[in-house]
């Protein structure tokens, strides 16, 4: 059973301040490797398609769950788009581009993707870009290598060797970083 | 790593996340921010969701219409002025139908086109079995 215009509605106006920030960390991770997706809009489109009614609200599952989950499906298929595209949007145009001497202006357009292979590489990666975030503090590194093999919580405190402090203090930062914008990573 | 390994990697590291989230106190996921900020915030995103939507479900309306018309003007038989006015004249004679006294050769061949659709359109209603059903 889904939960009725109205009704999701209410559920979505009643969410918490923290339920809103769990929705807006979640959004600033999954639209990190979405050219045209800002975190804003990725949280814009899935209440849309939720109050809309092109995606369901199951009635007795936690709205915040509901949502994230939501807004995950959307990345996916944003994504999706991106990659089937006509247009590669991460590929940079070279300095070695060309004009053509025609009666068009054209240009040879060579892509970055011909000059330096790692970048995009890297670009293309969502995972490597989260490891880049964290690049210049080490236990924030330590705390995306254990979420990665699924360790939290204790088990990864004790995974890490650290007191649970130490844990939560960095998890409060990692947290903090992913809200980083994209282009403030750069 | 292989792009597999990544994308396990990312996979995992996402669940994880998302398990840590919810299972955060409040107290700790609102250090640093302004509850109100983020209620107002939230507010807004909603509002102007609400409108999109509404705009969204009026253009699929629109379309919907759209594509409605044209399915029914291709679904018309294709015929000439010639043949649309052949086929007026008989029915002229026929006592199912009542025409306005005017003569075809008053007549544009658009109206001709369009009387000749109208009576067709009546002509397939009074033959279709719903219609011997009632």
């Amino acid at each position: 059973m889904n939960l009725s215009r109205t009704e999701v509605e209410t559920e979505l106006t009643s969410l918490s301040p923290a339920d809103y920030r769990r929705i807006k960390i979640k959004a600033h991770t999954y639209s990190r490797g979405l050219t045209y997706l800002s975190p804003e809009d990725l949280i814009q489109e899935t209440y849309i398609k939720l109050l809309g009614g092109e995606r369901v609200f199951p009635i007795g599952v936690r709205p915040v769950t509901v949502v994230i989950n939501a807004m995950h499906s959307e990345a996916s298929n944003c994504r999706e788009r991106e990659r089937s595209g006509a247009i590669d949007h991460l590929v940079d145009v070279s300095t070695m581009s060309q004009p053509i001497d025609d009666d068009e202006g054209s240009s040879v357009v060579i892509p970055k993707i011909e000059v330096t292979p790692e970048r995009i590489l890297v670009a293309r990666r969502e995972f490597s870009a989260i490891e880049t975030l964290v690049a210049d503090d080490a236990d924030l590194k330590d705390l995306v290598a254990a979420w990665s093999l699924e360790l939290r919580g204790k088990e990864a405190s004790d995974y890490l060797g650290w007191e649970i402090n130490r844990y939560e203090a960095a998890r409060k930062r990692l947290l903090r970083r992913l809200e980083t914008k994209k282009e403030e990573c750069k | 790593m292989s792009d597999t390994g990544k994308s396990d990697d990312l996979a995992m590291f996402l669940q994880t996340q998302l398990e840590e989230l919810l299972e955060m106190t409040d107290k700790d996921i609102l250090e640093g921010t302004n509850p109100k900020d983020l209620t107002s915030e939230n507010l807004a995103m909603i509002t102007a969701a609400k409108a999109e939507a509404g705009r969204r479900r009026m253009f699929a309306a629109k379309a919907g219409m759209v594509v409605g018309k044209a399915f029914a003007i291709s679904t018309m038989p294709q015929v000439s002025v010639a043949e649309a006015r052949a086929f007026i004249e008989s029915a002229m004679n026929d006592n199912h139908y009542t025409l306005a006294a005017r003569t075809l050769g008053e007549m544009s061949d658009v109206d001709i086109l369009r009387v000749y659709h109208q009576l067709h359109q009546l002509k397939s209603k009074s033959e279709s079995p719903d219609n011997d059903k009632q």
